[in-house]
């Protein structure tokens, strides 16, 4: 963190979506601070809803969801701020990309298939007043080659003339044609195979250093996570349970379920006997389980458990976590992890 | 040079002009009818038409229908069939020779081509010419024509051909005019008279030449021509001109004609923008013309349904099951469900149409007609007689066991006859048959039937020519083995057998029910050849179709009362419009 | 070696084969070829004959016996029925490949091209136009009820659209001639039927193109009125399925305005699935619509070719089924290559 200006402030956001069941509470009062040039990983089982606090930060939620309640703000770099919530459908237009980019993931996917590659520069440029497509076309190509790409062959390309790695780069340039202040990155390199995978975090790596943007970053690849992030923070069921640097996540968890995700990862030095999964599935969202909603899988779960919802307690240096048995699960990880206290 | 082509111009126009008016026959000051005639016909469009008259499908043979082109062409006479009597049209009179081995038409004296020519027997000898050529069955009966004067033309039979039916050809035949087809007569009779026959190469040239002959213009015996400008794509116009014998009858100016069929028809009727209109239109469309205040006219038909037996075929071998089928089928009921009021129940049962019998049958004979009125009791009873009773399940079986059973195909297109087959097969079944029906195409139908290939079906009977040879050709003849080509077994009724004592052909019997001019004798065996229809059964007529026609009068005056004779003419055939047209009977409103 | 006259040609030969536009017409030549056998020998397996038709008609009509019809039939028509099938193709296919598609059996002596001639441009008139709006007017609809699914447009147009996709058109045409002409007396019945009025001069002035709209207008009406409806549900389900994919949430992630991304990004890929079923729509137009010019009388291939299957016209209607073949082929031709141009994925003659 080469700064600590925050640039994305999110407080107590919901997402909702309706369903014919009731609301399905995909995302229940999720806040965290973003600072300039910081990577924020995100991590949980799918369906806990990282994907929709991405989506609900540049408003791009589907029709049928809702946020009942929180702030988005966003600080631009003239240092003013601005709720992203409350931004009219021409301003949120012109915020989305410029201001914060997305790279998706399953790349394949996210380029239009009938348009070249430089088309989707050149709209994404027009779009944002840019309409000199020498100048697109330079700050493309040097995008380009920071991303390890061939600029002259990949810019006239389409999109299935290029390989799976190639694409997520290309869609990493594109991220970064308008200099955005933060990108979000949706599982980059799930979808590819290990050595694109570790290029694209090569490339990732350096360019971030180089132009000095901030990642919200979700990956269900802990050792990527690891690698990248500066912050780490655990979701599930909605709900941000634990948030913290990225070596105390990884080594002093005070989340029982941060912990059962981390022993759910085979390690060099422990046994096979020693992995376990989470045993269960996520709950149900349109009802809820009350208490803590992990409760039920819970190692740890005690009767406090299932009728209190456990507050969000500052555990550390910028470590905070909401678990009722955050010392018990200390305990166990540094047994697990034989980190130090 | 210039001045020179200049007066040359001049002159041209100047005697171009001069001409013209020298053309303009000062005597026909008359004007065109102010009348319209409005009608439906299926006419093609050119390419395919055209004013060749021998070409079907494409030419006025089938573009006018035998209605319309009457008056384009004019035919000798008219048939009445209430009286078998023929009225003047082209002809003024006709007749037999006494030794009955020629027969001669006079044309009338004052007949025109509508460009002033003369109607005279070298047209007779053109028409006829190349008829041969096309293969015209007239020549069944004609050996040669001769021309007797300028109007009077005698058409020598063939020995021992001399009859009605071949007098029905020669007086019902469209007239064509020598100024059109003079060159290709002659070159038709110069190859008959040279020996060639349809085998030889040169005739074949010939009927291809003929078949490609596009006439400019149509010249016309009757009160109406048109040119190809005329034919549209919804209609066609029949335009009035001065110089037939029949302009000065007729009450039109114009005949628009309609093209398409009953579909396309139905809403320019139900609209009021047809006089009358010759489609057959369905028993619900006929309430629909009715609602609209749109008048009909029923006619006959000329035919009806009849139900064929495969005789190759257990039980319809059997007379009594034939007999009993005719007992059970209430006709009444069965008549209704064809096709509403559009046809009805066959009385006589002699296989003669209904109004033919009381003119071609002796008292005698029709006293012993058997009426086959509905009467279960007694088909059991003829049933009983055969050895079949009826078994558990109610259903008529042999002592064996065996169940009358059958399939009973029917042409799925023609809603009439589909209507017969469907009511026919509940009705027997309902007695204690096992019948199934079954709807096929009815092009496939035909060819069933004509090779055996069904146990039971239906076709019609009777037919749209007055005579009793023709009346009872279709089916006995037409769909049985005498009657087509080798192989074919159609309903395989066998024609000769013992009747009274003694071996008849009635193939033969038939075909001399209608031969020569003895009409006593014609009668004789008239009655006779019914008589064994009647008690044999080969086939069941069951109802006579009856063409149910919109004719507006709210366009048209003039449309006949129901008892006018006139309406017995069949719709197929000699159709009273044709008569009444001409003559002016009708007028517009 | 390389530049003997003998290599220069053996390549030349071989870039002509390998090309393009060789295999595409080679593949049309032999496509036409298969269709054209399958058509004759299938025509033949109708039951029925021209003559046998023929046949029928006379001894109904006037009374001959069959040996007179037959003979009568015979003279008619240049037909032999009895020659086997295999020297008739011959002699067909001869003719065919000198360009002669032969005479009309029914219409003796009227050549098939002339019908051809007379017929085509009316249907392709007709028919074109009203595929051109159908097609048109079901991409817009398609895709607005897809944009706003779930709302009144959407659930009262799927409903419609369903409605109208189920209902014959020889029903509709019927219904538009009795209710708006016969009880509503929006229009004379015979004012609409047939192509064009009799009065008016062939030319390029307004009564004549007004006669044409006027009489094009219940035909094109009813065609647009049976398959608008399949074009909206095809378009509305296509457009949904883009709307899901990632692209459209990337375009909208970019800051892209609304126009650019309906047109290139949801629109063009939309329509990927329906320019296939378009080809072989525009194929079948030069086929015309049978039943509707069979109840309007309007003069196009349909009406010729009602007349033709009725009569078993073989000439007649193999001339119709070759035209409507040849169209298909070009057509797939055609759509193969705007398919390429609006997908780089199968783009003809591609990199890779």
């Amino acid at each position: 963190m080469s700064e600590n200006k925050v640039v994305l402030s999110v407080r107590d956001l919901s997402v909702h979506y309706l369903t014919q069941r009731g609301a399905l509470k995909a995302v229940s009062h999720a806040s965290f601070d973003l600072h300039k040039g910081e990577t924020l990983a995100l991590m949980g089982e799918s369906g806990c809803g990282k994907s929709t606090l991405n989506l609900a930060l540049m408003r791009l939620l589907p029709g049928n969801a809702r946020v009942p309640n929180g702030a988005i703000v966003y600080t631009r770099r003239d240092g003013s701020t601005i709720d992203v919530l409350k931004m009219n459908q021409d301003r949120l237009r012109r915020f989305r990309w410029s201001e914060c980019a997305m790279v998706f993931q399953a790349a394949l996917n996210s380029l239009n298939p009938v348009l070249r590659v430089r088309d989707m520069f050149y709209d994404t440029a027009r779009a944002h007043g840019e309409t000199n497509h020498h100048k697109v076309r330079r700050r493309a190509l040097e995008l380009f080659r920071k991303v390890r790409l061939d600029p002259e062959r990949v810019f006239n390309a389409y999109p299935h003339e290029l390989s799976g790695g190639m694409r997520q780069r290309v869609l990493i340039a594109l991220g970064l044609l308008l200099d955005p202040q933060i990108v979000i990155l949706d599982e980059p390199t799930t979808a590819v195979d290990i050595l694109t995978q570790r290029t694209i975090i090569d490339v990732l790596l350096s360019i971030k250093d180089e132009l000095n943007f901030s990642i919200i970053f979700i990956s269900h690849d802990l050792s990527v996570a690891a690698e990248m992030a500066d912050t780490v923070g655990t979701m599930y069921a909605g709900e941000i349970v634990e948030l913290g640097p990225v070596n105390d996540m990884f080594y002093r968890p005070r989340h029982a379920y941060t912990l059962g995700l981390l022993e759910a990862i085979p390690r060099l030095s422990a046994g096979a006997e020693e992995l376990t999964s989470i045993p269960g599935s996520p709950p149900d969202l349109v009802e809820p389980p009350s208490g803590c909603k992990f409760h039920i899988r819970c190692p740890f779960a005690t009767d406090i458990c299932a009728k209190e919802t456990p507050p969000m307690e500052v555990v550390g240096d910028g470590h905070s976590a909401a678990c009722w048995h955050a010392d018990q699960v200390y305990a166990r990880a540094l047994q697990f992890t034989g980190a130090e206290s | 040079m210039k001045r020179y082509l200049q007066c040359l111009l001049i002159a041209a126009l100047v005697l171009s002009l001069v001409g013209a008016a020298g053309l303009n026959k000062p005597a026909q000051a008359q004007e065109a009818p102010s009348g319209v005639w409005f009608g439906t016909w299926p006419y093609v469009l050119p390419p395919e038409h055209s004013f060749n008259a021998y070409v079907t499908n494409g030419g006025l043979e089938t573009n006018l229908g035998v209605g319309f082109r009457s008056y384009v062409e004019l035919p000798m006479a008219f048939y009445m069939w209430s009286t078998g009597e023929y009225l003047p049209l082209l002809a003024e009179s006709w007749g037999f020779s006494d030794d009955n081995s020629y027969y001669w038409t006079k044309i009338r004296e004052d007949a025109t081509w509508s460009n002033g020519d003369p109607v005279t027997a070298d047209d007779v000898l053109a028409t006829y010419a190349i008829g041969r050529l096309m293969n015209w069955s007239d020549f069944a009966y004609i050996d040669r024509l001769e021309k007797v004067d300028e109007k009077t033309v005698n058409y020598i039979f063939l020995e021992g051909q001399g009859s009605l039916l071949a007098e029905r050809f020669i007086l019902k035949n469209y007239i064509r005019d020598a100024y059109t087809y003079g060159e290709l007569a002659t070159k038709a009779q110069e190859l008959y008279d040279s020996g060639k026959t349809s085998e030889d190469p040169e005739w074949t040239e010939l009927v291809d030449e003929i078949n490609a002959f596009r006439p400019d213009e149509l010249l016309a015996s009757g009160p109406y021509t048109y040119t190809l400008d005329d034919v549209g794509d919804t209609y066609m116009t029949l335009h009035w001109h001065p110089n037939s014998i029949f302009s000065d009858s007729v009450n039109f100016g114009e005949i628009r004609i309609w093209a398409g069929e009953t579909e396309a028809t139905t809403p320019l009727v139900l609209s009021g923008e047809i006089a009358h209109a010759t489609n057959v239109y369905p028993p619900s469309t006929l309430e629909a013309f009715a609602a609209a205040g749109i008048n009909t006219v029923a006619i006959p038909r000329g035919y009806g349904p009849a139900l064929l037996f495969q005789h190759d075929t257990w039980p319809w071998n059997i007379t009594e099951v034939r007999q009993a089928s005719a007992l059970v089928i209430d006709r009444e009921e069965n008549a209704f469900l064809t096709n509403g009021l559009g046809a009805t129940a066959t009385q006589y049962m002699a296989g003669l149409a209904d109004s033919m019998v009381p003119l071609w049958m002796t008292q005698e004979a029709i006293d012993q007609l058997d009426r086959y009125e509905f009467d279960p009791d007694r088909a059991a009873e003829l049933l009983q007689s055969a050895g079949f009773e009826r078994n558990a399940d109610g259903k008529w079986a042999d002592a064996d066991g065996n169940v009358i059973t059958a399939e009973f195909k029917f042409p799925a297109e023609f809603t009439d006859f589909s209507g017969m087959a469907l009511n026919a097969t509940e009705q027997l079944n309902e007695f204690g048959f096992d019948i199934t029906a079954r709807a096929i195409p009815w092009q496939q139908c035909a060819d069933d039937i004509r090779n055996g290939d069904f146990e039971l079906s239906v076709w019609s009977w009777s037919s749209q020519s007055p005579f009793p040879a023709r009346q009872f050709y279709g089916p006995i003849q037409r769909f049985n083995y005498v009657g087509l080509t080798q192989g074919q077994k159609g309903m395989n009724f066998p024609m000769e057998f013992e009747w009274n004592g003694e071996m008849i052909d009635l193939d033969q019997m038939i075909n001399d029910s209608s031969a020569g001019l003895d009409i006593e004798k014609q009668v004789e065996i008239t009655s006779e050849v019914a008589l064994i229809i009647n008690q044999l059964m080969p086939f069941v007529p069951l109802n006579e179709l009856i063409s149910v026609e919109p004719f507006n009068t709210d366009l048209i005056d003039g449309l006949p009362d129901p008892d006018d004779p006139i309406l017995q003419n069949p719709s197929s055939t000699d159709h009273f419009i044709i008569y009444s047209l001409l003559t002016g009977a009708f007028s517009p409103k | 070696m390389e530049g003997t006259p003998a290599h220069r040609l053996y390549d030349a030969i071989k870039r002509v084969v390998g090309s393009y536009a060789f295999r595409v017409v080679v593949q049309g030549i032999l496509t036409l070829w298969a269709v054209t056998t399958f058509t004759f020998v299938l025509i033949r397996q109708m039951p029925g004959n021209p003559i046998q038709i023929k046949i029928d008609q006379l001894m109904d009509q006037r009374q001959l016996s069959y040996d007179d019809a037959l003979k009568s039939a015979a003279g008619l028509y240049d037909f032999d029925p009895d020659e086997p099938l295999i020297q008739q193709y011959v002699k067909y296919i001869g003719k065919l490949a000198r360009g002669d598609l032969g005479k009309s059996i029914l219409s003796a002596g009227t050549p098939v091209a002339d019908q051809i001639r007379r017929y085509l441009p009316w249907t392709l008139f007709s028919v074109g136009s009203g595929l051109l709006i159908s097609f048109t007017l079901g991409v817009l609809l398609g895709m607005s009820m897809a944009y706003w699914r779930g709302g009144l447009l959407d659930n009262t147009m799927t409903v419609v659209a369903s409605i109208m996709y189920g209902v014959p058109d020889f029903v509709i045409a019927l219904l538009l001639l009795l209710v708006a002409g016969v009880q509503l007396e929006l229009f004379k019945v015979g004012d609409v039927l047939g192509g064009i009025s009799q009065d008016v001069e062939a030319g390029f002035n307004v009564p004549y193109i007004t006669s044409l709209v006027q009489h094009a207008g219940l035909p094109v009406l009813t065609y647009v009125w049976t398959t608008v409806g399949g074009w909206i549900l095809t378009m509305k389900s296509s457009t949904i399925s883009t709307l899901g994919e990632d692209y459209i949430t990337v375009a909208k992630a970019r800051g892209l305005p609304e126009r650019r991304i309906v047109l290139a990004y949801v629109g063009r890929n939309a329509m990927l699935p329906l320019i296939t079923r378009l080809a072989i729509s525009i194929g079948f137009v030069v086929g015309g619509s049978v039943i509707i010019e069979f109840i309007f009388q309007y003069p196009g291939l349909g009406r010729l070719l009602y007349t033709a299957i009725n009569g078993r016209d073989y000439t007649t209607m193999q001339g119709v089924f070759l035209v409507i073949s040849a169209a298909v082929v070009v057509s797939n031709i055609l759509a193969d290559l705007v398919f390429g141009l609006l997908d780089p994925r199968v783009r003809v003659g591609g990199q890779k």
